[in-house]
Formats: structure tokens, sequence, C-alpha cells
């Protein structure tokens, strides 16, 4: 918001709502101009030569860097995780390394940790109740069988119930907000963990809307004291589910190295979680979806077309010459596979002209080797019903590589 | 039970007796389920009648969604085998212990067992050669199998749809199928033709005087079952009740033509109705005794002695009076009963007549005060919220009345006074207005971007929230605290909590975390108002069409 000159100032200052309202008052138009059309992604060598270079990184003064100021806080925060509360840690910057500090400091007395990294795409709650299984050997526990998430979170939890033991499980979860912790029955499963008085809970958020992950009576609810055992009888407070979370400001500003390793580094569509190269490997898309143009590299195109045959790289050069074709006028963001998908069919006539394939047979064997590596991908048209095929790869690279196959094929 | 359908029903039961066709499909568009009562009354009574024997299965195609079940449910009743618990809830296994319901072709065998069963009802089957030599023909027996709700068959059986159709053919048994149903056979049938025709029996709406006199036949006979010492079910008052149903049912039948609806709102209203002529009467009684104490000169009367003064059906002017003071009342207990937003007896007592009614001279009558029962449950819980919450609902109900585009008229406030509220020059109206406007509290509440609902959110509080705030000298520029305010997590979470308890509605799915998912608002005007009030908010000027 800006702060108005003096003599702008009639009665109102311009506040957010004000500029909300200012802003959506007529409608917005976007441009065409996309960034991503005028830029080629950075390849992973020139990504990590110019971050080793940067000179920023050192920069930046936050507290929690210096043990002084983590002396202060972290008494802090056990004091807090011993009254019942789970923490919350929220704030720009990767909070990996300060919240495995406090790990470590939680195990050097004498505390159960688990440290859990849910930004790993590939992660799921079942991991978690595993490994807590695993660590406790709950397998003695009676009467609850099942391996299903409910059936895991009932046996900890019985683990965790009984009087006798004394154990305190601390969880540390990094990004708790993450796509896989986000569904009902992961919800309900750290909603019972966390509910429980000798379960504590250290969880960071880096989404911007984390907000509205829980609702108002699961942030505010208490967990039931259970300091002996009498007590649980004479609770006189009805355990309601929840998080009884605290929120930490932990704003660290240092970069999310750690969190975006699993991403691919080349796409313009961004790291986010959404565009997981498992989905871009699909082999029959869905036939509305725009893929990201970008899922192939050049380096790994080349690398493929290397190790394949004589009759492959001519299937690959045909194909290629043909998608450019029907790319060559359009402005690059209304690209999409629809548009530019080969009708395999046409396909196949053009291949047996060309010497390439004899049979049907023949060019789906070729064509399978490319499927695999995911340079070749085909779907169904919507429209017709009838297969097509295209090359996941953005155009300039598209164009060398097809341009340098062929004048290996030239120069033999 | 069978007012009203007599012509169709003697029509099945004469087929039945006689000669009865393999498959029967009666349709009855208006009250199926009357019309299936009254064929099973039928069909008991043909049971009990001793020229034929008759054994009938009726079976409700909601219940027997699957073909198994519908299999037990008919040879079970069929062969009248009622399933016990301790004995592990078997079904009929007939006398070789067989299993009928794996499949069609068991079912088949199953309907043969039935029908041997029958024919030789102390267990021992004889051979089919010999079926003949029995005392008992096969002319002699029926089977019937009724099937109610039977377009349910489509989605659920399809496939046996066809078989079943030609259940006699198949099991070559004495078995009748009769489907009955509110839609017709030409929905159900199976394509290309397959399945035979059946005999078609179509049933039309029910009269007006079979309607009567099925609510006539509802006032209690027996003495017992009234409470004693209390006469709103007096004999002496039927004549009364017969006018009062054909009263209700005038005001009643276009919206009502089902019987048992006309019957629940009548008993609703009966008590209220009879008590002004009730009233009457203990002040008879009571004038009576009076009289008699003043004759005996103040002696009272011996207990035994006590006259028994007759309680009178009221005069035909009298009865005028009270249809035309009850009229207004029966409108409103229709729009309130039939959709059942409340409940007989809570209106019944809520709707009490002012005593006396009848003594009252009539052009001093005043009408009778008509008691809407109101929701109470839930205005509790609305009162009950938080401030916060309050100011969110509000908010989230302007958002979703107000069109997006009047935002900036509504709430904008500061420099652009000028710029924003300028309309333009008076456009000519077009000549042929294609859309009719239809004005937004018809079309119900919109969708509203979080984003929205938090700025208007903002405005509602700089504007009306100031005084109830406790000082915090440190945000000095205008507008500060506010915006403090609507960026807390509570608003946000507060959101999520109304929105599980069904206040708001989220249209935008529900796994993706994105920053302004899209809502809508889940309560009425008459409930927005009373938050508004409780909250000091004008939400009349706020509103962009006010009612």
């Amino acid at each position: 918001m800006t702060l108005p000159t003096k003599s702008q100032t009639h009665t109102f200052a311009h506040t957010a709502f004000d500029a909300y309202f200012a802003l959506n008052h007529k409608p917005s138009r976007t441009s065409n101009n996309v960034f991503s059309n005028l830029l080629t992604p950075l390849t992973t060598k020139e990504y990590s030569t110019s971050l080793a270079s940067s000179q920023n990184l050192r920069s930046s003064q936050v507290p929690w860097l210096g043990s002084s100021s983590r002396n202060q806080l972290f008494p802090r925060l056990l004091f807090e995780l011993d009254q019942g509360f789970n923490l919350l840690f929220y704030g720009a910057g990767s909070k990996r390394d300060i919240l495995n500090t406090l790990a470590t400091c939680l195990n050097e007395e004498d505390n159960d940790v688990i440290v859990v990294n849910a930004f790993n795409p590939s992660f799921t709650v079942k991991d978690l109740l595993a490994s807590v299984e695993n660590f406790f050997d709950t397998q003695s526990c009676p009467m609850t069988t099942g391996s299903g998430i409910e059936g895991q979170t009932r046996r900890i939890l019985k683990l965790f119930d009984s009087p006798d033991t004394d154990l305190d499980l601390f969880l540390v979860i990094h990004n708790i907000d993450a796509p896989s912790m986000r569904n009902i029955r992961a919800k309900s499963a750290l909603m019972a963990l966390a509910s429980h008085s000798r379960i504590h809970i250290l969880a960071s958020v880096d989404n911007i809307a984390f907000a509205d992950l829980w609702s108002l009576s699961e942030i505010f609810n208490r967990k039931p004291t259970c300091f002996s055992s009498a007590s649980i009888s004479a609770s006189t407070i009805t355990p309601s589910p929840g998080y009884a979370w605290l929120f930490h400001d932990l704003t660290t500003l240092a970069p999310y190295d750690f969190e975006t390793a699993y991403a691919d580094r080349s796409s313009i569509s961004g790291a986010s979680q959404a565009t997981k190269s498992s989905r871009a490997r699909q082999d029959i898309p869905v036939a509305g979806a725009s893929a990201t143009m970008s899922t192939m590299t050049e380096d790994a195109a080349r690398h493929i077309l290397l190790s394949v045959t004589q009759k492959a790289k001519k299937l690959f050069v045909l194909l290629g010459t043909k998608q450019l074709e029907a790319i060559g006028d359009l402005e690059p963001s209304k690209i999409d596979a629809k548009a530019i998908a080969f009708d395999y069919s046409m396909l196949f006539n053009a291949a047996r002209d060309d010497f390439v394939a004899t049979n049907d047979t023949a060019l789906r064997a070729l064509m399978g080797e490319f499927k695999d590596h995911g340079l070749m991908v085909s779907m169904m048209q919507a429209t017709t019903g009838a297969e097509a095929v295209w090359i996941p790869m953005r155009k300039e690279g598209l164009v060398k590589i097809v341009d340098d196959v062929r004048k290996e094929f030239e120069g033999m | 039970m069978e007012q009203g359908y007599e012509d169709a029903i003697s029509h099945i039961t004469s087929l039945i007796s006689t000669y009865p066709p393999p498959f029967i499909y009666i349709h009855d568009p208006a009250t199926p389920h009357l019309a299936a009562l009254a064929v099973r009354a039928s069909l008991d009574r043909l049971r009990e009648s001793s020229d034929i024997r008759i054994r009938y299965a009726a079976v409700d195609a909601i219940s027997c969604f699957n073909p198994r079940l519908l299999y037990d449910t008919v040879l079970n009743a069929l062969a009248e085998w009622e399933p016990e618990w301790d004995q592990g809830c078997s079904n009929w296994s007939g006398p070789s212990e067989q299993r009928f319901n794996e499949s069609l072709d068991g079912f088949l065998h199953g309907l043969q067992a039935v029908q041997a069963s029958f024919m030789s009802p102390n267990g021992q089957i004889d051979g089919k050669g010999k079926a003949r030599e029995n005392t008992v023909t096969d002319e002699d027996i029926r089977l019937v199998i009724l099937v109610e709700r039977a377009e349910r068959l489509k989605e659920s059986m399809h496939d046996i749809l066809v078989p079943l159709s030609r259940l006699r053919e198949l099991s070559r048994t004495e078995v009748t199928l009769i489907l009955l149903s509110d839609v017709s056979w030409e929905h159900i049938k199976p394509p290309l033709g397959a399945a035979p025709d059946p005999y078609y029996i179509d049933i039309g709406p029910l009269s007006k005087q079979a309607i009567l006199r099925r609510l006539e036949v509802l006032f209690p006979t027996f003495h017992d079952t009234q409470v004693p010492g209390d006469q709103t079910y007096d004999p002496a008052l039927r004549p009364l009740y017969a006018h009062f149903v054909s009263t209700l049912y005038g005001i009643c039948s276009p919206y009502i033509t089902d019987p048992n609806e006309l019957a629940y709102i009548a008993a609703s209203q009966w008590p209220g109705f009879v008590r002004p002529i009730l009233d009457e009467h203990e002040r008879r009684v009571d004038e009576h005794q009076q009289a008699r104490m003043e004759e005996e000169d103040g002696i009272e009367p011996h207990g035994e002695e006590e006259v028994f003064v007759e309680l009178r059906p009221p005069t035909e002017d009298v009865r005028i009076r009270l249809m035309r003071l009850f009229t207004p009342l029966i409108t409103a207990a229709l729009d309130t009963l039939y959709p059942r937003l409340s409940f007989a007896n809570a209106w019944a007592k809520a709707n009490v007549p002012p005593t006396n009614l009848l003594s009252i001279p009539p052009r001093q009558l005043p009408s009778i005060p008509i008691h809407k029962l109101e929701d109470q449950d839930s205005q509790a819980t609305l009162k009950s919220l938080p401030r916060m919450a309050k100011f969110i609902l509000v908010a989230s109900f302007i958002a979703s009345n107000n069109p997006a585009k009047t935002d900036m008229r509504m709430f904008g406030r500061g420099r652009d006074e000028r710029k924003k509220r300028r309309g333009g020059s008076p456009r000519k109206m077009s000549a042929k207005s294609t859309a009719v406007k239809i004005p937004q509290r018809q079309l119900g509440p919109m969708a509203f971007p979080l984003d929205r609902m938090v700025a208007i959110l903002g405005v509602l509080l700089e504007e009306n929230d100031a005084d109830y705030r406790p000082p915090a000298p440190e945000y000095t520029i205008p507008g500060e605290y506010t915006e403090m305010e609507i960026s807390r997590i509570t608003v946000f979470s507060q959101v999520m909590e109304l929105s599980a308890s069904h206040l708001l509605y989220r249209t935008s799915p529900h796994d993706r975390l994105e920053m302004s998912p899209t809502f809508k608002c889940g309560i009425g005007f008459d409930a927005a108002l009373g938050l508004a009030r409780d909250i000091a908010v004008p939400l009349h000027d706020l509103l962009w069409d006010p009612v």
C-alpha cells in the first residue's frame, strides 16, 4: 500500500481493501507477451555455476542464524512444547536447517525425535506412520490390526495411551502443507497424532495460503493434560480433536535449495509440485491438457538419440520436421499438444514412403523406444478419437536437434 | 383402504381368480403407494377366501436392490417362511435343501419347488409325471409376485428384467408377475422388444369423493382411544368433521393430491377448530350446574347425580362462522406443514385459538392470530457466534448478493469519489430488450472469491467496529488496525470453520491450497439481518437491491 502524500490525503488513507476495489473496478487484460517465449530456460550447468558465483547468499541478516539468538529461542520453544502445544513455523526462507538444529537439540536431551521431509514428492503419510511404528515397535500391541492408515494410527495411539510408558515423541515435519499431507486421510491421521498429549509436532509451512488448511477449532483446541495417570480420568476438559498450534515467525531468507532439489530446474512452469515429472511421462495424457513443452531438454534428447538405431533416428527426424511445419506460424503461447500433434495413420504413411518401417508393428516398435524415454508422446484426439503423436520439446531445441541429426544423415 | 380404487381392484381380483395373464403392469401416476396398499389388501382377501389357493409375495424394488435379495424375499414369502435369528436366518431351502438365490436359474427352480410344496403340503414331492393324479390340480393354485416401485428395477436389475417378464414360461409354474409403478412401461421396458407386452391396467388419480371418504374414515371411532374427559373426537362431532374435511380439501387440493398429507394437516387443525365448540359446551355445562345450584338453594349437587349435558353438534351458521375464521389458519398450516418445516403437534400447540371464540358477538370477531413457528435452534447458533464470525457472515452475504461491478460504488471511498460514481450519459433503451432481468434474490447466492469478501469485511470493520476496539496507539495510519485485523490467520480459519458448519459453502475444490478459494453464502436474508443488527451494521444501505 502506498502512503499518500500530505496533499493527497483527504479523509481516508488507501488501505488494502480500497486497493482491491480500485484494481478490480476495471477488467484487467493480460498480455500475450509471455516471458517464456523470449528466453530458453537455464540448463543445469548454467544454473549451478551462476548459483555458486552469486554474492547474495551470505549477506542476509536475520536472527536465528547466530547461536546466541538460538539460545534464547530454543528454551522458549521447548517450554511451549512441554506445556502441551504444537509449534508451527512460518516465514520466508528455508526453515530446514534451523528445525534440524532444534531436532538435534531435542535429541541431545534424550528425547525420541523423528524428522520427516514432507516436501519430497513421493512422500506419503503412510511412510510417516510406518517410520513411527518401526521406531517404537508397535507390533506387540494387541487388538489393533490392519495395515491401512487408520490401523497404523490406532496402533500408535494405543501404544502411547498405555499409562506405564513415559514415551514422548517429537515429530519434526518439514512442510506440513505439502500436497501429500493435504488430503483428508492424511489430515485426520495427523490430527489424531497431534491431539495426543505425548506426541509433539513441530512443523513448518511455506505456502502463503496455509491458513486455509485448518479451521478455528482445530487451531485453538488444547490437548488433554497427561502428567500422571490419575489425571486422565479426572480431566474435566473434553478433548476435541485438533492441533494446538502456536505460530512462530521463523523468517530466515535462506534459499530453498534442498526442498526444490526434486524439481525439474529447466521447466519454465516452475519448481512447483504440480508439474511432477512422473505425470509428464504419462503415455496418454488427457487430450485437453496443455502439457508443458519443455519436459524434454535438448541434452536429454541428444543422449537418447545417441543410443537408438538409424531407422529410429530417421523416424524422429520425420516427425520432428512435420511437427515444426505445424508449429511454424503459430504464436508460441498458442502451441499446445492438441494443435501440433501429428495423426498416427498419416505418420505411418509417411514412414512407409520413406522406408523407415514396412508395417504397423515395426513402426510401433520404433516408437515404443522413444515412448519409454518420453521423447515421443501419443494421445487420443478428442475430436476424432484417432491416435496422434508429438514430441514434447521446445521449438528452438527441436529445431537444433532435427538439423543436427539431418546433417548426420547427409554427412554419411 | 381401497376407497377410490374399486374398479382397478375388482379388475385385478377377477383376473387373478380366473385366468391371470403372466405379466400385469399397473400404472398409477398419482399415488402409487396407496394403489400398492389396495392391491395388497385385495390379495389378502383373495387368500382368505377359499375357492382358489393363492400365495403372494409383495416386494419393494427399492429394498430389494440386488437380484439375490429379490429372489430370497420372493421365495420366502411364497413359501410362507420366516427366517429366524436363532436358526441363523436361513432362507427357505425347500425339501431338498437347495440354495435358490445364486442365480436366475436357481430362482426358477425355487419357484418350481414352491409350487410343488404348495400342491402337496405335507412336504412330499410327487414326481412330475404323477402331478396330474393329484386332487389339487395346477389350475387351482396361483402364485402372485407383486413388485412395487418397479421403476427401480431398470437401474438395479436391468439384465434380468426380460426373464422376469417371462417368468411363467421359464419356470413352467402358475406364477403371475405384477409390476406397479408411477412410470409407464414404455420407459422401463428393455429395448428391442425382448420382453412381452404386459396386461396394462391404468389407474387414474383419486376422485374428490374418494379422498373425502378416506379422510372421513380416519375419524377415530373407539372411545377407548380418547383421553377421558377430552371430547375432541366425540361421535357427535362427526358430521362437523365431514364438513371440515371438505372445506380443507377445497383449500388445499390445488397443491396436495395425496390423502395422507391432507389427513396430516386435518389432524393438526382439528383440535384447534373444535376448541371453540368445546368451550361453548363447557360454558353451557357450567351454566346448567349454576342453574341447578340456584334451584336447590345452594345445596351442592350430589356426585352421582351429575347431569350429563349432551354435546350438541353446532348449527349451520355457527359452522359457517367457524369456517370463515379458520380458513386463513388452514392456509398458513399448509405453508408450514406440507413442506414439514414444523410438525403437527408443535403447530397445534402454538396456534390454540382464543377461548370462548363463539361467545364473542360476530361484529367484533377478531381474526385468529397465526403463530408461524420459526427454527429456534439455528437462530440460537447464529447468535452465539463470535463477533468476527458475524462480521464475516454479513460480509459474505453482501458479497453473494451484490454484483461484483457495484463494489466500487458501494464501498469505494477516498480520492476517486467523482471518478467512480459517474455512470456516463443516459443510454437509450434498446428497442428489444432481450433478457428479462431477474432480481438477484431469486437467483440465489453468487460465488465470490475470498479476496473480495475479505475486502468487504475490511470496509465493514473500518466503518462499524471502531468504537469497540481497545486503544492501540501504535497504529497511527488510519486503517492500519483494520488491515492488521483482516490479515490475521484467525480470519481465514474462521472462514474454514464456518464452511465446516455449512454457513458458507466452498465452491472451489477442497484439495487445492490456493490464495483465493471461492465461496457462497449459506444464510438467508432474515438471518443476515439479525446478525447485522447484533453487530450494528446497516445492512439495508449496503445491499445493491434491497428487499
